[in-house]
């Protein structure tokens, strides 16, 4: 009887706690305890932890093979008919046309791909997540105006917008995370702003709005912690939608800068190889498709911890 | 309902409009705040190496000295009213829809566009119907199916559909299946009016490249809609009340999902429809994405204007036509 007594004290305080709801995103949050159940997700962080060594790794792997990633070998690298040497030991994945290193290159790669991937969100994401807030918060015209100038970014035809700014810009990085980040901001701000809407109409809000809490107060201490979830959840599948977009970028020659190594380069670089060449065309495709559904497998997992009826 | 049409094409107008005009800033105003001087644009427009007298005469013809709000209003003048173009040695009449002339290869931009429309429209329609098949057929099976062999197979392809991109796929799919294994014609284009089975033929690769990665998509998306409202209370009713099962998927849960599908496909086949810029340049394909890649590399501006104002023109008429079947798909949703 003691038994039942315990339970249904525990039930009243879950449902309390359930009336006011905590930050559900933390390490001792139940979405990390799902997630760390998830055996997916954590094949998922196992994969991308390995991509983030390979990529910091990539000097060791120059001073370890003696290929520097910009210089080619055509000693070595190239047959005497000028075709690329195989994987082979000295060419652990074999060389590419000019006779460079793909291994080398790959690494390097693989720094532009992640810098791109989680740059590119992480400013999407703060862009989207205050323009949605704003207009959560405002509403009224400014709400009006987020909406269209949304509906503006979302009907543009990015890959042409992207390009036009490479050449203006002059290319680079910086201006491809940048492209990406505007275009990704505008689904972020979306998400946001239906999210602050619906909590904001949340009893709890309208008790600290009845104790006295100001709309700022409201939106920090009330809303804010409560965005963590489904921001997150956009954020990890927005992460491989720009890798995949910097990669075309770069293969369309309005990317990344050619004279640094970057999957989406070296992808348009073995175009023309690949018949005899496959480890040129491979290694950056396949390293691509890992990255990608890594993360694609990352975010669902979060989506699903974080919606567990759906699981 | 009428009334509501009517105030939505004057928004979709509008809207049309207001792409446009962020176009037109952004090719003209863009360069300029990167220090591109009027000198500049108008050797652009004049094509490679042209002589300072051609650069000073199409400055002064297109006025590119005029603020940016008087070349937008002369742009809209030529859409609305047409407009002429002095070259110097005679007058082009350019008709009413004149979304400017490509001096670069002497070519009325309407008219290109028209003649890449069609292409375009092959391509995106023929890929649509494909992927709306297989994706929402998978999504569902694969959400009656969940944890199966079959959920897990077709979940594991659509993992690999969504993270490649169309250009690997395109680009191996032509090698092998083409040129490797002679399994299908080359692509390319015919009229359907002409031969609609060689119009086919000739696209299937395209076609299910293409669908591929939108039927990748819209498979998760349907089988995260189908689990979801299969928890909803209403099917536990429907069931309980003695449906039969099949009813219960396609009258009451397949409906719950179908409006989050009908916004994302709205979207995506007007953005298509203004240029499947990857799949048109990886499979050599002549329509308007090909057509604006080509402008935008070789610095054709009114080529790039023209295509960005149609492909805005389709976003918003797929949108309107989207939102006027929401009353179809639910109920719920009163237009007034």
């Amino acid at each position: 009887m003691r038994d039942v007594g315990v339970l249904a004290v525990t039930a009243r305080m879950r449902r309390a706690a359930a009336a006011r709801p905590g930050p559900l995103v933390g390490l001792r949050g139940p979405v990390a305890t799902r997630l760390r159940r998830d055996r997916r997700a954590v094949a998922a962080c196992a994969v991308l932890a390995v991509l983030v060594l390979f990529a910091a790794a990539a000097p060791l792997l120059e001073a370890w093979t003696g290929h520097a990633a910009g210089r080619a070998y055509p000693a070595t690298g190239l047959d005497a008919f000028g075709r690329p040497a195989p994987p082979s030991a000295r060419f652990w994945l074999g060389a590419d046309a000019l006779g460079r290193d793909v291994l080398v290159r790959a690494a390097y790669g693989a720094r532009v791909s992640l810098l791109v991937g989680v740059g590119a969100t992480a400013l999407a994401t703060l862009l989207g997540v205050a323009a949605g807030m704003a207009a959560g918060l405002l509403g009224g015209p400014a709400d009006a105006l987020l909406g269209r100038s949304t509906d503006i970014v979302l009907s543009f035809p990015y890959l042409l917008v992207a390009i036009v700014a490479a050449t203006t810009f002059g290319g680079g990085l910086v201006t491809t995370v940048c492209v990406i980040a505007v275009f990704s901001s505008a689904a972020m701000a979306r998400v946001v702003r239906a999210q602050v809407l619906a909590i904001r109409e949340q009893e709890y809000v309208q008790a600290a709005r009845a104790l006295g809490a100001g709309p700022l107060w409201i939106m920090a201490v009330e809303v804010a912690p409560n965005l963590a979830a489904p921001v997150t959840a956009l954020a990890s599948l927005l992460v491989p939608q720009a890798i995949v977009l910097e990669s075309t970028l770069t293969f369309l020659g309005a990317g990344a800068d050619p004279s640094v190594p970057s999957w989406g380069g070296m992808l348009a670089e073995a175009q023309d190889y690949y018949q005899t060449a496959w480890w040129f065309l491979l290694v950056p495709a396949g390293l691509l498709l890992l990255t990608t559904v890594a993360f694609t497998v990352l975010g669902d997992a979060v989506h699903a911890a974080l919606n567990p009826r759906r699981a | 309902m009428i009334a509501y049409i009517v105030r939505r094409l004057v928004g979709a107008a509008a809207l049309v409009v207001i792409i446009s005009a962020v176009t037109f800033s952004i090719f003209f105003l863009l360069p300029r705040l990167a220090g591109t001087t009027p000198d500049d644009l108008a050797s652009r427009f004049a094509g490679k190496s042209p002589t300072p007298e051609t650069v000073q005469a199409i400055k002064e013809r297109f006025g590119f000295d005029d603020p940016v709000p008087v070349q937008y209003a002369r742009f809209l003048k030529g859409v609305v009213a047409g407009s002429e173009y002095d070259t110097g040695t005679d007058v082009i009449d350019c008709p009413a829809p004149c979304f400017g002339y490509s001096f670069r290869d002497n070519i009325n931009v309407t008219d290109v566009l028209l003649d890449r429309i069609p292409v375009t429209l092959s391509l995106v329609v023929g890929a649509a119907v494909l992927w709306l098949l297989a994706g929402v057929s998978i999504g569902v099976l694969s959400a009656l199916r969940k944890g199966t062999v079959f959920d897990r197979a077709a979940m594991l392809m659509a993992l690999a559909g969504v993270s490649l991109p169309i250009f690997f796929t395109g680009l191996l799919s032509l090698t092998f299946i083409v040129h490797q294994w002679d399994l299908l014609p080359p692509v390319s284009y015919h009229s359907f009016l002409d031969n609609p089975f060689k119009w086919a033929g000739n696209l299937i690769l395209p076609w299910v490249t293409l669908s591929f990665l939108y039927a990748a998509m819209y498979a998760r998306m349907t089988r995260a809609g189908m689990l979801d409202t299969m928890n909803e209370d209403y099917i536990r009713t429907a069931r309980a009340k003695g449906l039969p099962e099949k009813t219960v998927i396609t009258k009451h849960a397949l409906r719950g999902t179908l409006t989050p599908l009908l916004t994302m496909f709205g979207m995506d086949i007007g953005l298509l429809l203004g240029g499947a810029v990857l799949t048109e340049s990886t499979f050599s394909l002549h329509g308007l994405g090909e057509l604006a890649l080509a402008g935008v590399i070789g610095s054709d501006l009114p080529v790039v204007l023209g295509v960005v104002s149609v492909a805005a023109l389709f976003v918003v008429l797929a949108n309107l036509v989207v939102d006027l079947l929401y009353g179809v798909v639910d109920p719920r949703v009163r237009h007034n």
